[in-house]
């Protein structure tokens, strides 16, 4: 083998300044934060030092479930990028920490979501690594989405005027339709020889349908929006020629049910939409809007610190509000912080397109970012009366094991959509 | 100052925007990954048709990737896909159907390099020097023993890789030593797997670069890119690349 | 594969989408914030609808005005400085609208912009708002009018800082009177005079005529008026109060002779006088920090020596407000250029951060430097032959200029006073006003004299 003797490095370009980061650091950058936004609630006087020890074994084992995860992957599965978990734990963190201050009762069930919904990410990752086996998951994974929701009309329970609730026992309700969310995605993605054939078209539209019809139903208004404008995109995408036409003519089909469905739910959202300070709905539709706009005048930019806020007190507060208590309590920056991460994962969906290996792929990111913005956005303008306020939650923050859940499970399908995600478990290297 | 007491507060949001703004520059400013190269030869013409994606549709119709002239072809007729595998054809609900070496296909049929695929009434060879049918991935490795080199641009000696990998380091053992203190004890190491050819950065101090980008864990490499171990550089040949443009002339 | 992920990019629709609603709610929270923060929902500030943690407000010397106690607001504990500073500081109710109380509500209440209520959550105050005004000598002021309706401002011509601004009638803050709407005693109660009350200016703009006279008419210091009684036109005459004879601008300023300035006026010119009038601030909009101050008019008719003759004695249609005719005097005072006047000292944080400091500010200048020193040494004349120092010792240099403003036959006229004292020490500039009190330099002269002896 040929050996070479240099006296001085050559002058060349170097690789780029530009790092990826270093994982283990900006780990224990985003557990300082967690850390710090954690200890402002379970350290309730400082002084006499007392502290909240049920909080604290939550946030322990939240902190720890991350720890494990990512030195875990690490070592057993050798890989290397771990941004999209990153902002995944950050966000998550953030959201804990809001419940932590408007519900802390709340918080077992949130950071227990969290590990399930870790433990889904991973799987459903390993799942789509192999285009061939995710296809043929979709018909199985179609039914049960089917069964899951028909279930849902018979066994539903109304929680807040809407019947989207199974309670199991007296002490697990789950929210059916945030795990329909991630076989919708799954079902509305396939790869190129099975987009360009007609069966496959139909049985997509016709899943929609169904989803939205019984999200109709259900009286789930805020879900249904959400369904289809994901319906709209993924049709957008998968669109060419004849199929082209019949997706328009769904769209157009399922657009229309949803405004005749929900007409008096619309007619009243508009009467308040844009008038929630007048006295008439000071203290009636318009309370939720006004004290959320209340929250993030009074945070300032950098927020009153956690548990200091007001809207938490307000009812929702965890759920739809949270993003009033994290922009009271954390600051407004954080807050539209918050906004710019979906936005960012979705510009990565679009990029990750350009080298996807499959359309499966890049359909299924870009449904499952899509549906995050969406999700996110009308959350987000509708408590701020930018849009009319609608039911839905915040992705990551507010509270909710089954959204929890579904959230990392469509954080997976992005994951998978980058090509790189499964390149580097190959290559494993010893050190001479 | 009672401002003091603020400071968290600021310190906070500015953590947590450095944080989201890090994460995603990490994850927009890493090499995309490489692209699958494949080619289809008219028969009858020898008009040269590339395939660099991984799923190709081909038919009549505007959208598809390979726009085909003939009539007897449907509007999208069928998919070129690279899978884990290998490389296969699927026919797309065709009017005249899809054919491998005369037989008509049903369903995703797998195709190697010198297959004469049929689509609309129109044979083409189908060019893919890694899929040849008798070998695999790591058959081509241990029968050909040489395929590929590594050139140092600055000094010009070449290196061959043997068996599908190579090393690249300060320590005496590795295939490539270099003698700078700026470079890690195993610095990078290239080698041949199913996907083809990557390059991976061994937790190495300085890193490692790619046509400019600079790559985190392993990343594919393909014919003629420039790697970079900190200042010294390097030009990638695929033996198999060459071969394959010896076909085309 | 090509088309589709063509078609992908369609989510940049959806981004660009949401990025839009980002802007807007970034822009309404910059535009709106500060509305929504001091909404009386917010239970930062409001219980009850009273503000829980509304910083003091002090005067120049630190007395505390205003405080909050228990969750209630309370003023000074002199009953007479509580109702001398009520136009200003405010009321418990909001029905002194234009008040620092009101106006700075917003900075009173604990919220800026940058840190939102976190001051108001973690020291439990607002922001101390600190006056310019001394409370003693508003006092002074006050008890000077006597209880008869009127207003008196004094300011610091070379500062700006309003020394005294008081306004009647008035009450008590914490003992609201209770036939406060019926009682022909408290008419216009809640307007601040100062700055709201419009009163014709009388033989006061005599001053601005003779500045008028001194820049268009060569040669008028030489120049004689001759009075019979009354200025003679063919519209009908303008009366004087007695029959001067033949006259020279000083004499005829100090004498206070109308056929003089009514002859002036009528050879300087309706557009000319306007210009000078607008030049001191009439038809401008003058401010007093957040506080609103009705604008002074001045509205010349061309082709009427009659009305030109009226209006050159201020008794056309022309009206000003005492913190003009004060403002005007700091301009004479100060070389020609006025100083704006000013109210707030500072707004202070609980955490100490500065976010409002009064700051000197030169207004446009009104005159030349050698018309303001003639103008000057014409009011310091008017003391020694008209006024005399029984008011005034003569060390201050007072010089100022009387005014007798008839509106209504049946009532007594208004009565003005207006000034400044030349003097280093105390560069003090005035105006006061007593409805229906009678002759200027019978009535409202001695109220002059009564504030700026608290003064100095």
């Amino acid at each position: 083998m040929l050996k070479q003797k240099q006296d001085k490095a050559p002058k060349g370009k170097r690789p780029p300044k530009r790092r990826p980061i270093k994982t283990i650091p900006m780990m224990l950058l985003i557990t300082a934060y967690q850390l710090y936004t954690f200890s402002q609630l379970a350290i309730t006087n400082i002084k006499k030092l007392e502290i909240n020890y049920t909080m604290l074994i939550y946030f322990g084992v939240f902190i720890a479930c991350e720890w494990l995860y990512v030195i875990g992957m690490r070592t057993i599965a050798k890989r290397r990028n771990f941004e999209i978990e990153l902002i995944g734990f950050f966000l998550t963190g953030i959201g804990i920490a809001a419940i932590g201050s408007a519900k802390p009762d709340g918080l077992l069930v949130q950071v227990a979501a969290f590990v399930l919904g870790l433990v889904g990410f991973g799987v459903l990752v390993w799942i789509l690594g192999d285009s061939e086996r995710a296809m043929k998951m979709r018909l199985p994974l179609g039914v049960l989405a089917i069964l899951i929701l028909v279930a849902n009309i018979f066994l539903g329970s109304d929680i807040n005027g809407a019947r989207n609730w199974i309670v199991i026992g007296n002490a697990v309700s789950i929210q059916p339709s945030e795990f329909v969310k991630i076989i919708f995605v799954f079902v509305g993605a396939a790869t190129l020889e099975k987009l360009q054939t007609s069966k496959n078209l139909y049985m997509f539209i016709g899943f929609s349908a169904a989803c939205v019809g019984v999200l109709f139903i259900l009286k789930d208004f805020g879900t249904a929006v959400i369904f289809f404008l994901t319906f709209l995109l993924i049709a957008f995408m998968r669109s060419g020629d004849i199929r082209t036409i019949a997706l328009a003519l769904a769209s157009a089909a399922l657009g229309g049910t949803l405004i005749a469905m929900f007409k008096t739910t619309v007619k009243n959202r508009l009467a308040t939409y844009r008038h929630v300070w007048e006295p008439e709905f000071i203290d009636g539709k318009g309370f939720q809007q006004t004290r959320v706009l209340i929250g993030i005048a009074s945070g300032g930019l950098f927020g009153l610190g956690l548990g200091k806020g007001n809207v938490r007190d307000v009812i929702f507060s965890s759920t739809d509000l949270i993003f009033g208590v994290v922009c009271e309590e954390m600051g407004v920056i954080t807050g539209v912080a918050i906004l710019v991460c979906f936005m960012l994962f979705a510009v990565y969906a679009v990029n990750n397109a350009r080298t996807s290996r499959s359309t499966f792929y890049s359909i299924a990111g870009t449904a499952a970012a899509g549906l995050l913005l969406f999700q996110a956005s009308i959350n987000i303008f509708g408590v701020t009366d930018v849009i009319p306020f609608t039911g839905v939650t915040l992705p990551f923050i507010s509270r909710g094991g089954s959204s929890m859940i579904s959230c990392w499970c469509l954080l997976a399908f992005l994951k998978a959509s980058d090509s790189r995600t499964y390149l580097t478990t190959y290559g494993e290297i010893k050190r001479k | 100052m009672k401002l003091v007491l603020y400071l968290p507060q600021i310190i906070l949001t500015l953590v947590a925007i450095f944080i989201i703004v890090r994460c995603f520059i990490s994850l927009f400013s890493m090499r995309p990954a490489g692209k699958p190269k494949a080619v289809l030869i008219n028969k009858s013409t020898g008009k040269k048709l590339a395939i660099s994606t991984y799923e190709t549709s081909m038919g009549r119709a505007k959208s598809s990737d390979i726009q085909l002239a003939s009539t007897m072809a449907s509007r999208s007729h069928a998919v070129i896909s690279r899978r884990k595998k290998g490389w296969f054809v699927t026919d797309t609900e065709s009017k005249t159907g899809t054919f491998v070496n005369g037989e008509q296909t049903e369903g995703a049929t797998r195709i190697y390099h010198g297959d004469i695929i049929t689509i609309g009434g129109v044979e083409y060879t189908f060019v893919a020097p890694h899929a040849s049918r008798e070998d695999d991935a790591a058959a081509i490795q241990v029968n050909h023993g040489v395929t590929g080199y590594f050139i140092n641009m600055a000094t010009g000696y070449t290196y061959t890789i043997q068996n599908g990998r190579l090393t690249i380091g300060r320590t005496q053992g590795c295939d490539v030593v270099i003698e700078d203190g700026t470079v890690s004890q195993v610095h990078a190491i290239v080698q041949y797997t199913d996907e083809g050819w990557v390059v991976t950065d061994n937790d190495s101090k300085a890193g490692v670069g790619v046509n400019g980008y600079r790559i985190h864990g392993t990343e594919p490499i393909n014919d003629g890119d420039q790697i970079m171990i900190n200042t010294h550089v390097f030009v990638f040949r695929d033996t198999a690349a060459a071969e394959r443009r010896g076909v085309r002339a | 594969m090509r088309s589709a992920s063509n078609r992908i990019k369609i989510l940049w629709i959806f981004i660009a989408l949401s990025l839009a609603g980002t802007a807007f709610l970034v822009f309404s929270i910059i535009t709106q914030g500060g509305t929504w923060a001091t909404s009386t929902r917010n239970a930062h500030l409001y219980i009850n609808g009273t503000l829980i943690g509304a910083g003091n407000i002090t005067d120049a010397d630190g007395n505390v005005l205003c405080a909050t106690a228990d969750g209630k607001r309370t003023f000074h504990e002199d009953a007479e400085v509580r109702s001398a500073l009520l136009h200003i500081v405010g009321d418990n109710h909001g029905f002194i609208s234009s008040s620092v109380q009101n106006q700075y509500r917003t900075n009173l209440s604990g919220y800026n912009r940058i840190m939102g209520v976190w001051e108001l959550s973690n020291f439990e105050q607002g922001s101390e708002v600190k006056l310019t005004l001394k409370s003693e000598a508003c006092k002074a002021a006050y008890e000077a009018l006597g209880g008869r309706k009127g207003a008196v401002c004094v300011y610091n011509y070379k500062t700006g800082e309003v020394l005294v601004s008081v306004s009647a009638p008035t009450y008590d803050p914490e003992n609201v009177p209770e036939d406060i709407n019926d009682s022909e005693q408290y008419d216009g109660v809640y307007i601040n005079r100062v700055t709201m009350g419009l009163y014709p200016p009388g033989s006061t703009f005599k001053v601005v005529t003779a500045a008028a006279g001194i820049d268009n008419v060569g040669g008028v210091q030489n120049k004689d008026f001759y009075c019979d009684g009354a200025f003679h036109t063919s519209y009908g005459d303008v009366n004087c109060m007695s029959e001067h004879g033949t006259t020279q601008l000083p004499e005829a300023l100090a004498k206070s002779c109308n056929s003089a300035f009514a002859e002036l006026a009528n050879e300087v010119g309706a557009d000319k006088l306007q210009k000078s009038a607008e030049k001191f601030g009439y038809n401008q909009k003058v401010s007093l920090g957040k506080l609103g101050v009705y604008t002074s008019e001045i509205h010349t008719v061309k082709d009427d020596p009659l009305e030109l003759g009226w209006a050159g004695i201020g008794q056309s249609t022309t009206l000003v407000t005492p913190l003009l005719q004060m403002r005007i005097m700091g301009a004479i005072a100060n070389g020609g250029v006025p100083i704006e006047p000013y109210l707030v000292q500072s707004v202070t944080s609980a955490a100490g951060f500065i976010s409002d400091a009064g700051i000197s500010k030169k207004g446009d200048r009104a005159v030349s430097e050698e018309t303001a020193k003639e103008l000057k040494d014409l009011l310091h004349n008017n003391f020694d032959i008209q006024y005399g120092y029984g008011y005034f010792d003569e060390s201050l240099r007072p010089c100022g200029k009387s005014g007798t403003a008839e509106t209504d036959p049946e009532k007594e006229p208004h009565a003005w006073f207006t000034g400044f004292l030349d003097n280093d020490k105390y560069p003090y500039a005035f105006a006061v006003i007593v409805e229906e009190g009678g002759a200027g330099s019978e009535v409202a002269l001695p109220v002059a004299s009564q504030v700026i002896n608290a003064l100095t």
